[in-house]
């Protein structure tokens, strides 16, 4: 018997585009592992996690410019991903879907940050696969010593791009980082498209002002 | 177009966010206004600058984290243990009932004090036992 994936839980009303990557098999697209994600299907949801952490964990780093903070946020977004699941409308573009939930946590996170942290950042913890410890070095631990100057400048822009509004500070990360469009963009901010013109002008003149050496013509 | 309303658009211009008609109005002004023309150099420079930033990775156990973060909740929720809770109901009504039978049966047999009016017959019998039986010679025994 041929298995199909379940659209339980779907609107009718929705077909579910398919992916084809050529003469190989047929690519589930976003929205058909999301279908199966709403039944409850953890091992396809195992397949989102993998494919979109890096970008989340990125950008979320980038706002926070704390990598363990940036970890269980991380963590968070998909958890909400996966309860949230059912709500999902394949309509929306799946990373603008995602993204939206990436960007509510990050606006919350000012007002969590002062929650103690309920796990310290070395404690291990246990899995099927046995016991995993947390690697407590940071993103920049590989750093030789003569690559100083530009980790002084990263560390300069990375907290450049901290010092901005919040709005402004997500709209510069997803507008460069994850090269999202205004529209996107504006989606995923819940503003409309001039505003988010606004926020990038915004946004942009402020990194300016702040990192003057580096971009200063003349 | 005035050289403010010109920079307010440099930045969708260099995202290529502008309409056709406005991307050619500012094309066109910086072909002419040095001062905006060296304000868009800037926005690029400050493109290039942040593209220094390393994309961060995530570590590698962070699937492990969310499936944990899923699955220990419905673990430990409220109905989860009331209900894993009433799989030892059977076993502590067993351990109450056995209490119950052996406080009865201790304070029947044990205590060796009679209870009832069939219990008083019996123990009165004992006070003759039947000529020539065991218990006659014991106590014929014993008296003497």
């Amino acid at each position: 018997m041929r298995c199909t994936p379940s659209t339980r839980g779907l609107p009718q009303v929705f077909t579910l585009p398919r992916v084809n990557s050529g003469n190989g098999p047929m690519m589930r697209s976003d929205p058909e592992l999301m279908a199966e994600v709403a039944n409850g299907n953890t091992s396809v949801f195992r397949e989102i996690v993998e494919k979109y952490q890096n970008q989340v964990m990125s950008t979320v780093y980038k706002f926070t410019g704390d990598y363990y903070e940036a970890e269980d946020l991380t963590q968070e977004v998909f958890m909400r991903v996966y309860k949230a699941a059912r709500r999902y409308r394949p309509k929306a573009k799946f990373k603008t879907w995602l993204f939206k939930i990436v960007v509510n946590l990050c606006l919350n996170y000012r007002r969590d940050r002062a929650r103690a942290r309920t796990e310290s950042l070395d404690e291990g913890f246990t899995t099927e696969d046995g016991e995993l410890s947390r690697d407590v070095r940071g993103p920049d631990a590989d750093i030789p010593e003569f690559a100083c100057e530009e980790s002084e400048m990263k560390r300069k822009v990375q907290g450049a791009i901290e010092e901005l509004p919040e709005n402004q500070r997500l709209a510069v990360i997803l507008q460069r980082f994850e090269e999202m469009s205004y529209k996107e963009i504006s989606e995923a901010l819940g503003v409309s498209l001039s505003a988010v013109e606004s926020l990038l002008f915004r946004a942009r003149q402020n990194l300016k002002a702040r990192l003057g050496a580096y971009v200063r013509s003349g | 177009m005035k050289c403010e309303k010109i920079r307010r658009k440099l930045s969708a211009y260099l995202d290529g966010e502008l309409t056709e008609a406005e991307r050619r109005v500012v094309a066109s002004h910086l072909e002419s206004c040095d001062l905006c023309s060296r304000e868009y150099e800037e926005f690029q420079r400050l493109h290039a600058v942040l593209s220094n930033l390393d994309p961060v990775e995530a570590p590698p156990y962070l699937w492990r984290r969310v499936e944990r973060g899923l699955i220990l909740p419905q673990r430990t929720g409220f109905w989860e243990q009331v209900v894993g809770r009433l799989v030892y109901a059977p076993a502590a009504a067993a351990i109450l009932i056995g209490l119950l039978v052996g406080n009865f049966l201790g304070q029947t047999v044990l205590t060796g004090s009679p209870q009832t009016e069939s219990d008083l017959i019996i123990v009165s019998d004992l006070d003759d036992p039947p000529p020539g039986s065991f218990s006659d010679m014991y106590f014929d025994e014993w008296e003497e």
